[in-house]
């Protein structure tokens, strides 16, 4: 619906959008100045007429001044000015047919304007000699006496006629008869008076101007009639005509446009609104249906409600025959509904705590987090969560006890609202049993812990007098006996060794079931393993006749990393029992690869027999503790019975299965699989494990007998990459009389230990190539002394849990940069000397790292001053300086080039050496300096670089002027 | 929906119709302003009425910007325009002594002199052109000549703008009245309404003319018939009495062979042939305006008539070849006293 009225309003604004741009079109935006123009030029012409006019009456002596001539002259230019910037304005000053006539019109208005201020002043001065004329030769006539020189008047009268019909005929004067006329009266005038004489000039001039200036005023007038002034504007208005038609250009296609498009939309309108019209009436008519339909509706409604009511009644009973409570809330905690099974555990009635809060149900110290708890459910996307710890919650009776309740809570959302339910089970009697029955657990667990410890102490107190015992028996058979002592002495050894076994057996197995079983993991040859076993069975296999055979599949490593002597164990006991139960035939034991990924390796092994078999009855027992096929057999062929049983713990242990295919009279073949690592290098694995096994079982070692050294002469090795750190190890244990060699990181460490015998190692954590845990990783793989040299880790890393990771690398101890000389003496003493400084407590703590802004610090710088001779402390520092300069110049040019691992490293390094010569402004500053490049902040970094280089220089200064004097 | 589109159709044919009124029926245009044009330069009427005198009396009021006037009036007195900011054009065209200086030339910076007798600034408004020679066809192209005459003011435009820009209130009343502030069309067109505005109506002579016959005495009618019938109101006519009028000085009898002679006359006595470049135009003056001539002595382009009755019996007998007795020289003086107006204000 609103798609549709967006769809209407487009249209309509489409529609209004095309009518104002046919309108804008259709509006000539010209049109009035086009009308000013057109009045302009006729106004032109009308006064151009007026001008002609009035030259017309002022030679007819119709006029009395000249004002009107200059007047209508000046509107003339006016009016050409006007026209000229109107025309301009419309049409530009580029158009050259309108230029020409303008020029052209500019062109004659100034002709007339010079022809009209001649005839101006000619026709004055022609108006007053005319006027004077007839005036001066009667005056002349009568005035001075000449009426009587009749020759003088005749010839003044010609005179006076003859300029009187040029001028008043306005035609030309025929020159010769003018010219004897004056030539006449200038002769008669010479002999005249002075007087006279003067007076007959000047009429003759009067004369000379009137015929003269009626040809010119003439001539003036039919020039200034002829200019076509008006054709000129005429010319211009239809040049200018043209010029508009063309602006005009599509205006009048705009508005027949306009025109229709109008007419188009009226009608659209009137359809529009018939349609509206109808629409009302259709609107009204579906209201009516509407209503109807509202009606059923309503009906089918109350069906529906009534139905639920039932449903309702349906579902409260249900929850009444629960037992367990159940107890719903609204969104503020108000109780909803509390059922029959909660009347029962709580007490309450339900009349009593609907619409309670819920916290009267739950005891005082809950109820405050009880809210937080609601409210986190509530946000929580899951519909159902078990309540308080392990699903369980104290709650409130009526009476003020309170019980242990397995309760969970759900929630239902109902529009912006959550229901909460809440189911619980009173759990009082189920704890007080599940207390009895942990107790009872415990005391037998107890119990059995107890016997396995006595059995296994038993055990090990055993085995020392029994070795004496066997011991004895040996030496007694070596001595000069007769039939009978031999015979004892031999049934003494006899005895002894099956008590011995018996008594390994059950220390085994009270090792297992205590947990206490431990595993090697070791580099070791298959073959030997097996070999070493065979060669064990085969004296009393030959006693009996019993041929033994290996195989070792192809398939199977050579070498592998694990628990030789465990496996040694069970191929003796598996291929011993073989040869104990087998009566003739053979014994055979093979190995093959079961499966191999991830570094592990799973072998196969199978002992095959001919003996007298298992029966399947007793297949199933056999691995299990105390059991043998027969207590018979037991009896015959001696032993503990716990030998399966050990085995199956073992090889569960390594991973792998064990069993058995057999029948009576049918041989038996015990098989098992093991898992195995995989041998870190396949050469010089010939170990020598038997007689570590035997060590095993024999006396404890001692752990204890460590050579007690004195201080002697020791062979160092410093693992580390800051020179000026080499520089004070290298000058510390010299002076302590220790040969160092110094390496630059951790590859070169591991070469120089497996190459050279070294006493003890100084290992910096953070090295180029290979860091000194991994470092100390791969010494530690080496065999024999080389793998156990202590290993002394430097870090400026002195952070919490570094220990731990240096410890478990393998590190014996370690020590905080910057380096405290006293303290690496110590520690050195410490590893090489016998005591054990294991604890691993840092030899320096971390946060000591001086805060103070000091530039220098006095302590360290003075102890290496008078630890040093004078010249070498002058190059430690000079050193540093050039080595930080140097650090800082390759740390700026790494974090411009973004590669801020590398400049972490120098920034870290510089921490370091700064620190261990005592410049703490400057320590302080390439610790920001290496945090920045470690996060990455590139800006903080090049800002820091020039503020530690500055450092630096003040910490020069300040040694300068310090030891200035030495 | 039913609003909505009833709303747009209401719009909708409101505008069409509108639309169809106007295409249809041009007067209703804004800015359609038919018949103005004709009314364009006054009446029909009103200019037949001046054609039946040969002289018509100054009328009373003229149309002036008043705002352009003040400027003008300001621009007028204002010393900036010359060089050396010593004179304004009041200096030579004082208001107090008839629009002009009482010298025989006209004087400017530095003491120097000029060649032409200095004409009255007073009805200049009503001449076909200034100056003596007419070399300026209106007002405003008048300017140009006292500003840049090096015996005048000796300026240019550039300086003398850069001088009003300073000035502030220049600058505001310029830009108040023409809207690009101070510019030399705006200048000049200041000053040439203020000298519109220069009339001197009311004169003893017009308000005789406009039926007030007691405003002149016997004498002073006898003088103006002398006018008349001497011939003086041939070219001394219109409203201004001459002005709108070239004229040759010296039609019946040679003026300048016998002031000073043809030959070192040099260009001061050559008057329109300066313009026109015709040696018919020589000695061609503009025949001066005799309005106020009592106060404008002394007479002729070169001054070199000191009072009334010189320069009136010079006219007669160069233009008219009168020899003219005392008698009539004095009616003629008296009429021409008759002559002085009353100074129009432009705010009043």
């Amino acid at each position: 619906m609103i798609g549709k009225q967006l769809g209407y309003g487009a249209i309509a604004l489409a529609a209004i959008a095309l009518l104002v741009f046919l309108v804008v079109r259709s509006i000539d935006v010209d049109r009035d100045k086009h009308q000013d123009l057109v009045a302009l030029a006729d106004e032109l012409k009308r006064i151009d007429g007026v001008l002609n006019l009035d030259v017309v009456r002022l030679r007819g002596g119709h006029l009395f001044n000249y004002d009107t001539i200059v007047e209508t002259n000046r509107q003339i230019s006016v009016g050409l000015a006007e026209a000229k910037y109107r025309l301009t304005e419309l049409l530009g000053d580029d158009v050259e047919s309108i230029n020409l006539l303008l020029a052209e019109l500019d062109t004659t208005q100034f002709r007339r304007e010079r022809q009209l201020e001649q005839f101006n002043a000619r026709n004055a001065v022609l108006k007053n000699s005319i006027r004077y004329l007839p005036l001066m030769v009667s005056e002349i006539i009568e005035g001075t006496g000449a009426q009587h020189d009749l020759h003088l008047v005749q010839v003044l009268n010609q005179l006076l006629r003859h300029t009187l019909i040029v001028s008043l005929h306005g035609k030309q004067a025929e020159p010769s008869m003018f010219a004897e006329l004056t030539g006449r009266l200038e002769g008669i005038s010479r002999d005249r008076p002075a007087e006279l004489r003067e007076e007959l000039n000047i009429l003759i001039t009067h004369a000379r101007i009137i015929v003269k200036n009626t040809a010119i005023v003439d001539r003036l007038i039919r020039q200034v009639l002829a200019i076509g002034f008006a054709d000129s504007v005429d010319a211009l208005h239809a040049a200018y005509d043209v010029e508009y038609e063309i602006g005009q250009g599509f205006l009048p296609l705009y508005q027949i446009a306009l025109g229709i498009y109008a007419t188009i939309l009226l009608l659209t309108i009137v359809i529009v609104i018939i349609k509206l019209a109808k629409a009302r009436r259709d609107l009204a008519q579906s209201h009516l249906t509407l209503e109807d339909g509202i009606e059923l509706r309503t009906k089918e409604l109350s069906e529906r409600t009534e139905q639920l009511q039932d449903s309702q009644a349906r579902f409260a009973g249900i929850l009444d025959i629960a037992s367990d409570a159940v107890i719903s809330t609204d969104d503020t905690g108000l109780i909803l509904l509390f059922n029959k099974g909660a009347e029962t555990i709580f007490g309450y009635t339900a009349d009593e705590v609907l619409g309670q809060p819920l916290e009267i149900l739950l005891p005082r110290h809950l109820r405050d987090a009880h809210s937080g708890h609601i409210s986190a459910f509530t946000g929580a996307p899951e519909v159902t969560r078990l309540m308080g710890p392990r699903g369980v919650v104290n709650g409130l009776r009526k009476d003020g006890t309170e019980f242990p309740a397995e309760t969970s809570i759900s929630k239902l959302v109902q529009g912006n609202h959550n229901i909460l339910t809440a189911i619980l089970r009173d759990i009082t009697e189920h704890n007080k049993i599940k207390g009895d029955l942990l107790a009872a657990t415990a005391q037998a667990e107890a119990a059995n812990r107890a016997k396995s410890n006595f059995l296994a102490t038993m055990s090990h107190e055993i085995r020392t007098p029994m070795n004496g015992v066997i011991g004895m028996a040996d030496l007694l058979l070596d001595t000069d006996l007769d039939a009978e002592q031999r015979k004892y002495a031999a049934s003494v050894q006899g005895s002894s060794h099956a008590l011995l076994t018996i008594i390994n057996d059950v220390l085994d197995f009270s090792k297992l079931e205590a947990g206490k079983f431990e595993f090697e993991a070791i580099d070791f040859n298959l073959p030997d393993v097996i070999e070493g076993v065979m060669e064990l069975l085969r004296p009393s296999a030959m006693e009996r006749g019993l041929d033994l055979a290996t195989y070792i599949a192809p398939s199977a490593p050579k070498f592998l990393n694990g628990d030789p002597g465990r496996l040694r164990q069970i191929l003796l006991n598996l291929a011993g029992n073989a040869v104990k139960f087998t009566e003739t035939g053979s014994v055979a034991v093979t190995a093959s690869l079961a499966a191999g990924k991830d570094g592990m390796t799973t072998l196969r092994f199978e002992v095959t027999d001919t003996g007298i078999g298992v029966p399947a009855e007793f297949q199933a027992e056999l691995f299990e503790k105390f059991s043998q096929a027969d207590s018979s057999t037991m009896r015959s062929f001696g032993g503990t019975g716990l030998g399966l049983a050990i085995c199956k713990q073992i090889v569960t242990l390594m991973g792998g299965t064990i069993g058995i295919k057999s029948g009576p009279d049918k041989g038996s073949i015990f098989w098992f699989t093991a898992c195995f690592g995989t041998a870190s290098s396949n050469d010089g694995l010939s170990r020598e494990v038997y007689p570590k096994e035997l060590a095993e079982i024999g006396p404890e070692a001692s752990a204890g007998d460590v050579d007690t050294q004195s201080i002697r002469p020791m062979k160092i090795l410093v693992a580390e990459d800051n020179q000026t750190n080499q520089f004070l190890a290298r000058a510390t244990l010299e002076k302590q009389g220790h040969r160092v060699e110094i390496v630059n990181n951790g590859i070169d460490a591991v070469k120089a230990v497996r190459l050279t015998s070294y006493d003890l190692v100084l290992m910096d954590v953070n090295m180029p190539e290979k860091d000194g845990v991994e470092a100390t990783a791969d010494i530690r793989e080496l065999d024999g002394e080389k793998g156990r040299i202590p290993i002394i880790a430097l870090t400026a890393n002195a952070l919490k849990g570094d220990k731990e990771r240096f410890l478990a690398a393998g590190m014996n101890d370690y020590l905080s940069k910057p380096l405290d000389r006293k303290k690496l003496v110590a520690a050195i003493n410490a590893w090489t000397g016998g005591s054990n400084a294991l604890d691993g407590t840092p030899s320096s703590d971390p946060r000591a790292m001086s805060e103070a802004a000091e530039v220098l610090d006095p302590a360290i710088l003075e102890d290496w001053r008078t630890f040093l001779p004078a010249e070498q402390f002058a190059t430690l520092i000079e050193e540093q300086v050039t080595d930080s300069r140097a650090s800082l110049q390759r740390l700026k040019e790494a974090v411009e080039a973004g590669a801020f691992d590398d400049a972490g490293k120098l920034a870290h390094e510089l921490t370091g050496s700064c620190g261990a010569i005592g410049m703490l402004d400057v320590q302080r500053l390439a610790k920001n300096l290496e945090l920045a490049c470690m996060e990455e902040r590139r800006e903080d970094a090049l800002a820091l670089a020039p503020a530690v280089d500055e450092a630096v220089g003040t910490a020069v200064t300040v040694l300068k002027t310090r030891y200035a004097n030495e | 929906m039913s609003r909505i589109t009833l709303a747009l159709s209401g719009v909708l044919a409101a505008t069409v119709l509108a639309l169809v009124l106007i295409q249809f029926w041009p007067d209703l245009r804004p800015g359609s302003r038919g018949g103005q044009a004709s009314d364009r330069f006054g009446s029909r009427t009103e200019r037949t009425a001046q054609l039946s005198e040969a002289i018509n009396p100054i009328p009373l009021t003229v149309a002036t910007d008043p705002r352009k006037v003040a400027l003008g009036n300001r621009l007028f007195h204002e010393p900036k325009l010359s060089i050396n900011e010593t004179i304004s054009c009041a200096f030579c065209h004082d208001l107090a002594k008839g629009g002009a200086d009482g010298r025989r030339n006209a004087s400017g910076v530095d003491n120097s002199i000029g060649t032409r007798n200095t004409p009255t600034v007073l009805n200049s408004g009503f001449n076909v052109a200034q100056f003596w020679d007419g070399r300026a066809r209106t007002l405003e192209e008048q300017v140009d000549g006292p500003v840049h005459d090096l015996v005048e003011m000796g300026s240019n435009w550039p300086l003398i703008l850069e001088r009003l820009r300073h000035d502030a209130s220049y600058a505001t009343a310029f830009r108040a009245i023409y809207g690009d502030g101070v510019q030399i069309a705006n200048v000049k067109n200041a000053i040439a309404e203020f000298e519109r505005s220069l009339i001197t109506p009311n004169s003893p002579f017009d308000r005789y003319l406009r039926g007030e016959a007691a405003a002149l005495t016997a004498e002073e009618i006898r003088g103006y018939q002398l006018f008349k019938n001497l011939g003086c109101i041939s070219c001394h006519q219109g409203v201004n009495i001459g002005g709108n009028l070239f004229q040759r000085l010296g039609v019946i009898v040679d003026y300048i062979d016998e002031h000073g002679g043809r030959g070192k006359a040099g260009i001061a006595h050559f008057g329109r042939f300066n313009v026109t470049g015709l040696e018919e135009d020589k000695f061609v003056f503009k025949v001066p305006s005799l309005r106020n001539v009592d106060l404008t002595a002394p007479y002729l382009h070169d001054g070199s008539a000191a009072d009334l009755k010189t320069v009136v019996k010079l006219m007669a007998w160069h233009q008219l070849g009168r020899r003219l007795e005392d008698k009539e020289v004095d009616g003629l003086v008296a009429f021409l006293k008759t002559l002085t107006g009353e100074q129009w204000d432009a705010n009043r």
